[in-house]
Parts: C-alpha cells; structure tokens; sequence
C-alpha cells in the first residue's frame, strides 16, 4: 500500500509542476480515441452472443448447412380491412394477388442483393390460372401451397432470401429496394403489403441501440449535473467534476471501438452505467482537494495530501467494482463477457481520468479564477 | 440542516437498536429468499424487447397470428459418417427410416408442448397413401419433387422432422424429446438428434443459471481477497461482505415480489451488484475502524462513523440510481429491466449497508470486548 501511496505523491507532484504538459497529453489521446468512435458497431445478432460452442448450436448449424441458412424477409400481403374499394379483393386467394407476387418476384429476381425468392409462384408457374375458381381448385390439389396462406385467406406470404448478414446499412438498404420494387408492381386493390423478417428487425434493434445509447447517456449526463450543480451550489464546481467522466466515457468509447468490442444489447447503457457508478470517484477527489485548500494550503501541498489519501480508497473501492465486472469475463455467453469488459474498461478510464486529469483541471479552473474557495483563504490562490 | 438532522437521529438510532435491526434484517431476509425463489432466468425475445408499435413489430406479430409462433424445433436425422465403409443405407429416403421417422412424429405428437409434427414421411403419405415398401419407389416418389428440399439435404444424408411447439412451451422439452429419440428402436447406421431455435432457448437459459452462480461465487470470493488484503483482517474482511450477500438477496426477493424475471442479459446483474453495493460496506467499515481509536464507546465511534459517511452514501446511490434509471427511459425494454434491477441492487445494498453492517460491527465490538474483559 506504501508503494501507491508513493506512486499517488509522485503523480501529485507533476500534476502541479507539468500540468500543461498533461492537458497536452489528454488532448491528444483523447482525440486519438475519438477516432475510434468509427469503429464502433453494433451487434445485433443475438445468436453471434450466444456460446457457439454448446452441441445444440453445432447440430443447428450442421442443419444450416445442409438446408441454406440466409436471412429471410417476409413480404405480406394481407386484405386492407379498412378498404372500402367496391372493386378490392375479398379472397386473397385471387389471381390478381397471383399476378401481383408473380411480377414482383420477377423484379426482385433481378435484385443484386436478393439470392432467390420463394412463392406461390413455384407451385403455379406451369399452371396457368385465369379465375378464382380455377386457383381455389388448385390449391386445394396442392396442399403444400398451404403453407403460403393464412387460416382464414386474408394473408399470402412471399420469402426473400439475403445474405446481407446483420449489416444495418446492407438491411435498411435491401428493404428500400423491395419497397420500391412493391410500389412499381401495380397494387392489387383491398391489400396492404408489409416487409418484415429477423433481418429487418435486427437493422431496426440496431437503430434502437444506437439511439437509445446517446439519450441515455444525455439524460444520465443532465441529471447527474444538475445534481451537482445542486449539491456543490455551483455551476462552475459541477463542470470541474463531470470534466473527467465525459474524458472518460469518450476514451471508453474509443477503445472499444480500436479492440472491435461491439455495442450489444446489453451494453447500450454502458454511458449511463459508468457515468453513475463514476461520478463518486471525481467528487471524491474534488471534495478533499478542496477541504485541504480551505484549510489554506497551497495547490501543491493540498494536491499532496487529497490525491494519495482519496486515491488509495477510490482505487480500493473501483478494484472491488471492476472484480465484479472482471468476473463476468469468465461467463460461458459471450454477451456477458463482452458486458464485463465493457463495463471494467468504463470503471477503469474514469478512474484514469480522475485521478490523472480532474486534479489537473482543478489548478487550471483556480489559475483562471473561475473557482472560487472559502473567501478568507483567497489569499492562498497564489501561493502555489 | 434537516438532513443532519436526520442523519444524526438514525445514527444514534442504529447505534442503540442494534439487535432490532439484526432481526427485522433478517425477518425481511428471509422473505426475500421465499420471493427470489419466484425468480425465472427467461430467453431474449426480440419481439418482445422492442416497442410494439413500431411497424415491424406489427407485422412480425401478425405473421406469428397467422402462421403460428416462430418456436421450432426439429429432429435431424443423418447417416452416421462411421457407417461410411458398411453396407448400411448412405440415404434417407429408406423404407426403414420413414417408417422410423413416422414413429417418432406418433409419439412427439402426443406430448403437451407440441402443437403439430412434419416430415418427409408426411409427403410421401399424401402422394401414395402410404409409404412404399421399396426404395425405389421412395425415391420415385421424391425426385423432382420440391416439396422435400425442406425436409432432405441435397446429398440425400439428413431428414428433418420439424416440429412446431406451442407458445408457452416448456423448456423440458429438450429432454422429453430425448426421451422419446431413446425409447423408439432405430434403424442401425443413423444418428438421431433433437435440435432447432426452441432447444437453443433451453440450452442458453441453463447455462445463463449456472453462469450467474458461477460469476457471483467468483465475483465473491475475488471480493473477498481483495477486502482480506486491504483491510488485514479476517473479521473486517468478512463484514464487508454481509451487505452484498444481504443485498443481492433483498434484491432478488424485491424483484420476485414485484414479478419481474432475469434473462441472459440481467442474468449478470448479480456479480455487477456485488461489485457495485461491496463500497457501501467497506466505507462503514474502514470509517468505523478509525474512529474506534478516537471513541471510547463502540456506539459512539458508531455514531460518528454514520454521521460522517451516510451523506456521501446517499450521494452516490442518488447518482447511481441516476444513470441506471435513465437506461429505461431509452425504447429497448431490455436495457430498462437492466437498469431497474441495478438500480433496486444499489438501494437495497445501500440499505443493507446502513442497517446491517453497523449491527454486526456493534455485535462484534461487543463480543471481543466480552472475551477482552473476561
């Protein structure tokens, strides 16, 4: 313990003497980090973070394989309910529905990014239907088609086949372009046409993810502020000690992003996580630096005493933290694992943040007269 | 002014009482576990997770109305590669196998959770009535036929049996189905197996439990070491410890009282609690522990240790409860189950910490000094 008491006094005493240099140095491993946000993705495909190595994912895989294992999208096209069209359909076992999915597949036949289609179309192409009757018929010989309609006639699926993989840009694309290819077929009338398929709802966890990743972390950001501003009744005070979280969420971010450690469903809330788990470290650290300038020491003394009495316990306190998080790094399920590192590498980079940086920015707000101590210890600002 | 107040009365408070506030503790702790039994580790459902009433949720959901639920599982027949140089069938579409397959469809269709079975055996019946006896006729029957691409593997080596469950199926599934592939005599040179998404469901819960009795037990120990390395002693090395433990199962027992469940992702709340609500023990400790060289009394040194660290507590919690609480303002339900349950593990490991912690301290303090004295 003597030894990071030591380390604590030595990293105190170039705090106060190299505090440019360090501000310097922040700067850029910040901006350096920063670069690693465009690499930050996300993971939405929950069966990436699941243990591939248990049998029954080996059996589905072998079954993948044997059987094709690309990523479906599912076109409806269900009766419109609400339609009043007098000349709109009633059956949707009608051969303008027929026609409909027949011209359509051939457009999204032609698709780049569509490896097949697979309709009803298969069952009729050489069966030519011209009345409702004549369809009802056949499909009755067929009972396989079955499997393309709902119970009670009111919907017929059409499958999409895709290798897009869990790309959302590749997604999102895709579904543009069998909505456009939707809109160029004449619409059957009384019908409504949905896309829909684990691809799309992947692309559209993602968009969550992502969203959901950035108000949390503002909200979390505001909140915890205007707790601060609240409880040390000063804007400038609060600023001085959410400085190392935002610094530390950001170099989070970016090492995640350079270690290709994605954005899972369960680490969305990483932001909002380590920003309240975080907080208690910098004001900790602000509190006693300040308690020991009250007193009237300079910023050097004081920085002496708060930095290695505060900075032992707080990296007490984060050890046991980042213990709880290391040991999820030994979970069987790599969304656990990835929740673990994630959340140890958070604890960590404010703890860095915090004990490199904030005393850093304490100086430098005092050396600018932005923050103000008790009024009869003013005259020790400038004995530095 | 208030707030010292009150900080000052609860201090003397858990000072004088402590034996009250061991039992109601433990009164309340043995609640808990009743209710943390109630506690289900659930799968991930990307359906559910996800606002209802975005577009493709809507249509997801109408799909599954009208083409039943998207669980699944399958039997998947193959030829067992040892065979490669015997003289048993290199190919499914076998008498013996589709006779075996249909065999099997008898008896899953009878249990609870299965809704329907299909299989290449099915097809074979609706175009011949039944199923020939020889080969060639089976392979007549089949070639050329679409139908079975969805059933039979291009090389003729894996039949599926596909099974469509119920909604509310059990997870027991997996080994009912077992069960069954053991009981029904098969024809020799195949391996037989049950798999498909629903299977997977069970077999990630089971190991989501047991990954969360793994990780916390060594979230704990871990803890252990390091409070035994910090604080140099076994007894304060173990007090520490009474608020995660009493924590975690106040916490699981709010949760089952309040009908919540886990899934594979809040499964690893426990460890980030223990790891989170173990500060909260050790500040009471470490402060009780300079104050007791300053105090004459142990409830007074108590007394003073209360009154010194529970603002700083209650300013940490209120910022933790902060940002996990703003995880479920976000549209994933996930993410908000995940910072509910952290956000009720830190109060109660907060309270824990405030009620518990101070009365074994006082409890110890008053046994040692009683061996002291005697």
């Amino acid at each position: 313990m003597d030894f990071i008491k030591q380390l604590l006094e030595k990293i105190s005493h170039t705090q106060t003497h190299h505090k440019k240099s360090i501000l310097i140095i922040t700067i850029i491993v910040t901006l350096i980090l920063l670069l690693g946000f465009s690499q930050i993705y996300m993971q939405t495909d929950m069966m990436e973070e699941m243990p591939q190595d248990l049998p029954i994912f080996q059996l589905n895989d072998k079954i993948t394989d044997a059987f094709g294992g690309e990523d479906i999208i599912v076109i409806i096209t269900q009766l419109d309910s609400s339609n009043e069209d007098i000349s709109g359909i009633k059956d949707i076992r009608d051969p303008k529905t027929i026609n409909f999915i027949q011209e359509l597949e051939n457009k999204l036949s032609k698709e780049s990014n569509i490896n097949s289609v697979m309709s009803i179309n298969a069952y009729l192409r050489d069966t030519p239907i011209t009345t409702k009757e004549q369809l009802i018929q056949f499909l009755e010989l067929v009972p396989d088609t079955n499997n393309f309609f709902s119970d009670d006639y009111t919907i017929i699926i059409t499958y999409v086949t895709t290798n897009v993989g869990s790309n959302q840009a590749k997604i999102d694309s895709l579904v543009n372009t069998i909505n456009q290819n939707i809109e160029l077929v004449s619409k059957v009338p009384g019908t409504k046409n949905y896309v829909t398929g684990s691809p799309v709802l992947s692309s559209t966890l993602g968009g969550l993810m992502l969203t959901d990743a950035l108000f949390t972390i503002l909200i979390a950001l505001i909140l915890i502020f205007v707790l601060l501003i609240i409880l040390k009744k000063s804007v400038i005070k609060a600023t001085i000690v959410i400085i190392p979280l935002i610094l530390g969420l950001i170099w989070t971010i970016g090492l995640l992003g350079y270690l290709h450690i994605p954005i899972t469903m369960a680490t969305a809330g990483l932001g909002a996580m380590i920003l309240g788990l975080g907080v208690e470290y910098s004001i900790f650290v602000f509190t006693r630096y300040i308690e020991e300038r009250d007193k009237g020491k300079s910023q050097e003394e004081s920085l002496k005493i708060s930095l290695p009495s505060v900075g032992q316990a707080i990296l007490g306190s984060s050890l046991t933290t980042l213990m709880g998080f290391l040991a999820l790094t030994l979970s069987a399920i790599p969304m656990l694992q990835k929740l673990g590192l994630t959340l140890a590498i958070g604890i960590f980079g404010i703890l860095i943040a915090t004990i490199i940086v904030s005393p850093v920015i304490f100086i430098m707000f005092e050396d600018r007269h932005l923050l103000s101590l008790k009024k009869s210890k003013r005259n020790h600002f400038t004995n530095k | 002014m208030v707030m010292k107040k009150t900080i000052d009365n609860y201090a003397n408070f858990v000072a004088h009482n402590t034996w009250t506030i061991c039992i109601v503790a433990l009164l309340l702790f043995s609640i808990a576990i009743y209710f943390s039994g109630q506690v289900e580790v659930k799968n991930i459902d990307v359906n559910t997770i996800l606002p209802q009433d975005l577009d493709v949720i809507k249509s997801m959901n109408i799909l599954e109305d009208s083409f039943g639920g998207t669980n699944s599982g399958k039997i998947i027949i193959e030829i067992d590669p040892s065979y490669s140089q015997s003289s048993e069938p290199r190919d499914v579409r076998t008498y013996e196998i589709l006779k075996y397959q249909e065999n099997l469809q008898k008896a899953i269709n009878t249990l609870e959770d299965v809704s329907s079975t299909t299989s290449s055996s099915d097809i074979i019946k609706l175009l011949n009535s039944n199923i020939p006896k020889t080969n060639i006729e089976i392979k007549n029957l089949m070639n050329n036929n679409p139908s079975f691409n969805t059933y039979i593997s291009d090389d003729k080596s894996i039949s599926l049996i596909q099974i469509n469950l119920n909604d509310d199926f059990e997870n027991s599934i997996d080994k009912e189905l077992q069960q069954i592939i053991d009981a029904i005599p098969k024809p020799s040179g195949i391996n037989v197996n049950a798999a498909g998404a629903a299977l997977e469901h069970g077999a990630v819960m089971k190991i989501s439990e047991e990954d969360m009795g793994k990780t916390s037990m060594i979230s704990m120990i871990s803890i252990f070491v390091i409070l035994l390395i910090v604080s140099a002693s076994i007894i304060y090395g173990l007090i520490p410890l009474s608020t995660i433990i009493v924590g975690v199962v106040w916490t699981m027992g709010f949760i089952g009282l309040i009908g919540m469940n886990l899934n594979t992702a809040t499964s690893a709340v426990i460890s980030m609690i223990m790891g989170i609500g173990i500060d909260f023990g050790i500040q009471i400790t470490t402060r009780f522990r300079e104050e007791k060289n300053k105090h004459e009394t142990t409830n007074k040194a108590m007394q003073v240790t209360m009154e010194s660290v529970l603002f700083p507590m209650v300013i940490t919690t209120l910022a933790a409860v902060i940002g996990f609480w703003s995880m479920g303002l976000g549209s994933i339900k996930v993410l908000g189950e995940m910072g509910t349950i952290m956000m009720i593990g830190v109060i109660m490991c907060f309270l824990a910490a405030i009620t518990v912690v101070p009365s074994i301290i006082i409890i110890v303090e008053h046994i040692r000094s009683k061996k002291q004295r005697g």
